[in-house]
């Protein structure tokens, strides 16, 4: 066979994973074998027996009940609540605090029939803009978790007994009379990270019942670091708030400020706006990381580096800027030229640096340095004088005041063991799960005589507390928060808390002397106060009561720009702590949050289990990832199982070989391997806080690894309907490349280069007669440009579509069910390769192959174009998965919504019909809201206007990378948007006519460091025949 | 592997065996029967789907007919015949929405709060009114999960109440008239003319047109742009 993927070696061609370029046997045989290995097997621990069991069962059960239709109730409301509509969804403005910044997302959710189904970004909201990432979308699942617990528990002699929240109240009432009367000495309180200000509200009050009480903060992944910087910097704790849309040179160190910052969802719509393909329009992104973030794969430059160094990365670039680019020290800025001199042997030389402080130097004001959370103060710090410096402060990055962090969990453990204290709230979080693993949380938790735990279920930390409280998911509870702009966000329920939970301020309030809190008196009273107020909110005013009803309408209270600060640098001095680079004796470990799961918070959310990483493509796991060098240093190979060693803490995990990872590094992400939690994500993964220690909770230098001899199997998505050597060398003939892309000046000196980057097929002759579309003609395009592969999309496809969790296994055979998923292709040097994604679900061809071969027509096309798909036709020959050239189709091996509870199936969207087994589906367009708009226009009597249909993956997308609309109207954005010249259609030699097409990638490298130049993306075969 | 096994187990062949005759198989006398009775079986089977065919989809046997027995014994004939209540003082939200909505126990008791208010048969309705506890309805009209009817679309659209539901102001207890299977469905879509009024006169149950209903049909047609779709994709999502 030939080695064609050889020619991917010259940085021509895209490949998704090593193995594909390397061609390795294991790729090979998984190519080789007519169908992906295991796709036609049964599930594992079902065997043949059993499966022909249960087939047998539910026959003779459908025969059983197939006799009467079953009769069904309408239970109307006795009185029906103002402006409630049976069988039709109410939207309702609420929030969701970021785990870990203390940071408010403004949300608005769908209900129906009282039930929350679908999370959106409030799109009233300046920093939400109606786009929801992937976490904060999952989020509805995990109040219908069937694993939460459902009442008080409290332990007696080491034997838990079910309790009420009445006898909580009694123990209460006596414990913290007790205590106040003795000023709350041993007494304290754990609490994660909070912008609510009803909570610092009642945290004075607690303040003033109990004075001596301690007040301690965990947060896992926290951003104390961040906070420090702006301390030493500006003399008081700041969070930076960015304004991406005046920058033009983004330097992003470490920070992932597309995806993981607090201000993620407007940054990247921002940075999207900027990405123009025109003269002097375009920004241009920096990224300076460890590993692979969406923010570095849409980054111009990116420049992967032990997380060590990239602060010394930040440090040289101050030394380019002062010093060679001649901007001058700004007041405050703690440092001396001198000193500066002084670093200039000690930081690293990139060329990329020098390209930097020369966009940042000749941009002055609009230029933005952004340091990511697991960056030391000092980083932050400096990012601040050098922000001063070039004139960005006021301009694209402001500053809001933020709270300092309390005393951290280390000061905890310390005071309880010292017996400092005796009784002990735990608000949020798990410490005994999540505490570094040299801080014996539960051996100090012992100490104290009451311990109180409020958690959504009995964890680890519960299982060690006197009492353990069921805590009230956000969408069942009141309460507030700041949003990243310090607006003020409206937290409200949307059902009554399912299983009796209360939540944090409910509880805060009882402990302060409230004997029956009510969550909404609490929250309204802070609102009342918040406007000047005071004492309690009044119970009829009319004036206070629009105000507030507004409040909770709008879902937030606009902050005014003058909110946000800019503060002037004490002139603190700044100190370079410089860390030796690591090397393959001495690896660096990163410890980071998981994308998907965040610090663990989201482990029982099989949504998020299953989303594939954005870098790793991996589900239901995580993994140890390394550079390929340095994998071939270590001699490791990808699936070795693996034994890190780190700071004498000890933990095994796989090994993952990811293409641009930083050298010498290895990064592990948290929030898996969590035995406390429920079935879901109980032991899925490994656990890396295991590998934390309280002095290095990022990880460090000094790491060792040992190959255990064993393999371990990883469920990844990546490698999915790949193609052998000879089809991807006829694909690259026929079709071209299927990511085409091009930098800025050579895409203006070439509009039309997309063209040339497909192939020139002789006239496409149709084997059909083809049909005109005279009524709506639907389509998509999808901006290559500005997606950055966030997943936002997936998850809020799965929210829409009720589309079902399969495991780990199932995916593992390739029966993953998403019907969109996010290809995302390498090109270049492996170690520092170019990164793409791409989203693909089905295009809707015109011409479609899968509809040319279903033998009972359960796949037909529509008057407008939509490539239907009839369930109750479908027999499952899965001949149209076997012929769809994009690979989107899914089939239902098994009955996967009815294996979910009764509860669950609570979150189902009752617009979508639920699949059974046997079935095959796709992607529809999200025609249950082409029908609803449509209706609704009808009924109207008017036309379906642009932008009234948007699918849910569009609606949610932060970029606005995919649009959606009628082609047969020339104004409609997606019409516009396919007449650009870099609009291309994927495999459009095949003569499909999809309807979703693509716009080609336009990247805006520096001149100097652009390293194809004109030539990027372009196959090299094909230049004679080029532009 | 067939071969195998003769060689090996073959009677005949086999010279271990003393008097090969003696283990010959000898079926049994009445075995001459199963020959027939199979026949039997076949002719009886064939009958048997053919009769559970036709029963299955006699029309006798279609949902048409169903008329159970309500919690609240309520007629429509009294109500919206006699009374001449119109269909939207209860289905309010017709017009606008999906569902038609069964009416609250509020609505009962705007007039059942003067009138009747010691009837037995409105026990529960005053409870659910009291209590805020709902009345467990039993739908007459049902089309399966996968089937999205909209009543909002076709009300606007001009199709009458009577044309799905029948004579309701006629019935003491709701009974469903029509088969609501897929082709029913589809005759409508196909040729809407004959079920199509002006939208004012959609819930008038005694209407019928001045004039020819498919002229007045057709007319209606252009005027509103009532071009019913028959993809699956109309009704099925």
């Amino acid at each position: 066979m030939t080695t064609a993927n050889d020619a991917n070696l010259t940085g021509r061609g895209y490949w998704r994973s090593l193995q594909e370029l390397a061609g390795s046997p294991e790729f090979r045989r998984h190519l080789d074998s007519e169908f992906p290995d295991g796709i036609d097997g049964p599930a594992a621990g079902f065997s043949r027996r059993r499966f022909l069991q249960i087939m047998a069962a539910s026959a003779a059960m459908a025969g059983l009940t197939g006799c009467r239709w079953p009769q069904e109730r309408i239970i109307p409301f006795a009185a029906r609540p103002d402006g409630f509509t049976p069988g039709k969804t109410q939207q309702f403005a609420t929030a969701l605090e970021l785990p870990g910044l203390a940071t408010g997302a403004a949300l608005l959710v769908t209900s129906y029939d009282g039930r929350p189904i679908k999370v959106d970004g409030n799109p009233e909201h300046p920093w939400s803009l109606g786009a929801a990432s992937a976490q904060m979308q999952a989020s509805v699942l995990d109040v219908w978790n069937v694993d939460r617990s459902r009442s008080p528990v409290r332990r007696r002699d080491n034997q838990e007994v079910r309790a009420t929240w009445n006898d909580f109240a009694t123990f209460a009432a006596g414990q913290f009379d007790a205590l106040a009367e003795r000023d709350g000495r041993g007494l304290a309180f754990l609490a994660g990270a909070s912008s609510s200000p009803t909570r610092a509200r009642l945290r004075a009050q607690l303040a003033a019942r109990f004075p001596s009480a301690l007040w301690f903060r965990h947060e896992p992944a926290g951003d104390h670091e961040r906070l420090a910087g702006a301390a030493r910097a500006f003399g008081r704790s700041y969070r930076d708030l960015t304004h991406v849309e005046h920058a033009r040179v983004i330097a992003d160190f470490d920070a992932d400020l597309l995806h993981a910052h607090p201000a993620a969802l407007r940054n990247a719509r921002m940075f999207a706006r900027g990405r123009r393909p025109a003269r002097d329009q375009m920004n241009r992104l920096y990224v300076f990381e460890s590993t692979l973030s969406p923010t570095g794969a849409a980054a111009d430059h990116r420049i992967p580096l032990p997380r060590t160094q990239i602060s010394l990365a930040l440090a040289a670039l101050a030394v380019e800027v002062f010093l060679e680019r001649g901007v001058a020290l700004p007041d405050g800025a703690g440092i001396s030229r001198g000193e500066l001199a002084g670093w200039r042997d000690r930081v690293p030389a990139l060329p990329a640096i020098a390209a930097l402080a020369e966009d940042l130097a000749g941009r002055r004001g609009q230029g933005l340095v952004v340091v990511g959370d697991r960056q030391p103060a000092w980083a932050h710090h400096l990012a601040a004088v050098l922000n001063v410096a070039l004139g960005n402060v006021g301009r694209t990055v402001t500053f809001v005041p933020a709270a300092a962090p309390d005393a951290d969990l280390t000061a905890l453990v310390d005071a309880l063991q010292a017996g400092r204290i005796e009784t002990l709230v735990i608000l949020d979080g798990n410490p005994v799960a999540t505490a570094p693993a040299d801080l014996d949380v539960a051996a100090a938790l012992a100490r104290a005589t009451v311990t109180i735990h409020l958690a959504d279920r009995l964890d680890a930390t519960s299982e060690r507390c006197l009492w353990h409280l069921p805590r009230a998911h956000y969408l069942e509870a009141w309460g507030d928060a700041l949003a990243v702009d310090g607006s003020l966000l409206a937290v409200q329920p949307l059902i009554e808390p399912l299983h009796g939970g209360r939540s944090e301020l409910e509880l805060m309030a009882l402990l302060a002397g409230d004997p029956a809190p009510r969550g909404y008196d609490l929250v309204r009273t802070t609102f009342h106060q918040g406007a000047g107020g005071r004492g309690q909110a009044p119970a009829a005013s009319p004036s206070f009561e629009a105000n507030w009803r507004r409040f909770l309408h709008d879902g937030f209270t606009a902050v005014s720009a003058a909110a946000a600060q800019t503060p002037a640098l004490t002139g603190a001095g700044l100190q370079l702590a410089a860390a030796a680079a690591p090397n393959y004796e001495n690896l660096e470990l990163v410890i980071a949050p998981d994308p998907r799961l965040g610090d663990g918070r989201f482990a029982d959310n099989a949504w998020l289990q299953e989303l594939p990483d954005f870098a790793t493509k991996v589900v239901w796991d995580n993994v140890a990832a390394l550079s390929p060098a340095t994998a071939a240093a270590l001699r490791v190979a990808h699936g070795d199982l693996l034994e890190l060693e780190f700071a004498g803490q000890r933990q095994r995990m796989p090994a993952y070989v990811l293409p641009g990872h930083g050298a010498a590094t290895v990064t592990v992400t948290l929030g898996h391997g969590r035995r406390d939690c429920g079935r879901v994500g109980r032991g899925v993964g490994h656990d890396a806080y295991a590998l934390r220690v309280a002095a290095a909770p990022h990880g460090g230098i000094g790491l060792k690894i040992t190959k255990t001899g064993h393999r371990y199997a990883l469920s990844c998505t990546q490698d999915h309907h790949a193609i052998d050597p000879i089809g991807y060398q006829e694909r690259e003939r026929r079709v071209g490349s299927l990511v085409r892309q091009a930098d800025l000046d050579h895409y203006l000196a070439h509009p039309d280069f997309v063209d040339h980057l497909g192939v020139h097929h002789p006239p496409l002759v149709s084997l059909w007669t083809e049909k005109g579309y005279t009524g709506h003609k639907w389509g998509m395009a999808i901006d290559l440009s500005v997606c950055i592969g966030c997943n936002a999309c997936q998850v809020a496809c799965q929210a829409e579509n009720n589309i079902p969790v399969v495991g780990k296994d199932e995916v593992g055979r390739s029966r993953e069910m998403s019907w969109i998923r996010i290809d995302r292709y390498f090109q270049g040097d492996p170690e520092n390769p170019e990164i793409a994604a791409q989203p693909i679900a089905c295009a809707h061809c015109e011409l479609a192959p899968c509809e040319q071969v279903c033998p009972v027509a359960a796949t037909v096309h529509t008057e407008e174009g939509l490539n239907a798909m009839v369930y109750n036709r479908c027999v499952g020959t899965r001949y149209c998965a076997n012929n769809c050239p994009y690979k989107v189709r899914r089939f239902n091996f098994f009955d996967n919504i009815k294996q979910i509870s009764e509860t669950e199936k609570m979150r189902l969207n009752p617009q979508v019909t639920v699949r059974s087994r046997g079935v095959m589906e796709k992607c529809t367009y999200c025609v249950q809201r082409i029908e609803t708009a449509r209706i609704a226009a009808k009924n109207e009597r008017r036309p379906l206007r642009d932008g009234e249909i948007t699918p849910a993956c569009a609606q949610t997308c932060p970029t606005e990378a995919i649009v959606f609309g009628d082609l047969n109207d020339p104004q409609s954005r997606v019409s516009r948007a396919r007449a650009e010249k870099r609009s291309y259609d994927l495999l459009a030699y095949l003569n499909i006519k999809p309807r979703t097409s693509y716009l080609a990638r336009i990247r805006n490298p520096h001149p100097r460091l652009a390293s194809h130049g004109e030539e990027a993306g372009r196959p090299s075969g094909h230049k004679q025949t080029g532009a | 592997m067939a071969d195998d096994r003769s060689r090996t187990t073959g009677a005949s062949s086999d010279p271990v065996r003393p008097d090969p005759a003696s283990e010959r198989v000898r079926f049994p006398r009445w075995s001459n029967l199963l020959g027939p009775a199979t026949a039997v079986v076949a002719a009886g089977g064939l009958l048997y789907l053919v009769v559970l065919v036709t029963l299955v989809f006699h029309p006798r046997n279609s949902a048409i007919g169903y008329a159970p027995a309500q919690p609240v014994p309520f007629s429509h004939a009294l109500h919206a015949g006699e009374l001449g209540l119109d269909c939207r003082y209860c289905h309010t939200t017709v017009e606008h929405a999906a569902q038609a909505s069964v009416p609250t126990a509020e609505t009962c008791m705007n007039c059942h709060a003067t009138i009747f208010t010691e009837s037995a048969k409105l026990l529960l309705v005053r409870e659910a009114h009291a209590t805020g506890k709902a009345i467990p309805w039993i739908r007459v009209h049902d089309v399966p999960d996968y089937a999205y009817f909209d009543h909002s679309a076709h009300v606007r659209a001009g199709v009458g109440c009577v044309s799905c539901h029948g004579r309701i102001d006629r019935m003491t207890v709701v009974s469903q008239q029509m088969p609501l299977t897929m082709s029913w469905c589809l005759d409508c879509h196909r040729r809407p003319e004959p079920h199509l009024r002006p939208p004012d006169q959609v819930t008038r149950m005694d209407w019928t047109p001045d004039e020819d209903p498919s002229v007045l049909g057709r007319r209606l047609r252009d005027v509103h742009g009532i071009n019913p779709s028959t993809d699956c994709t109309t009704c099925h999502r």
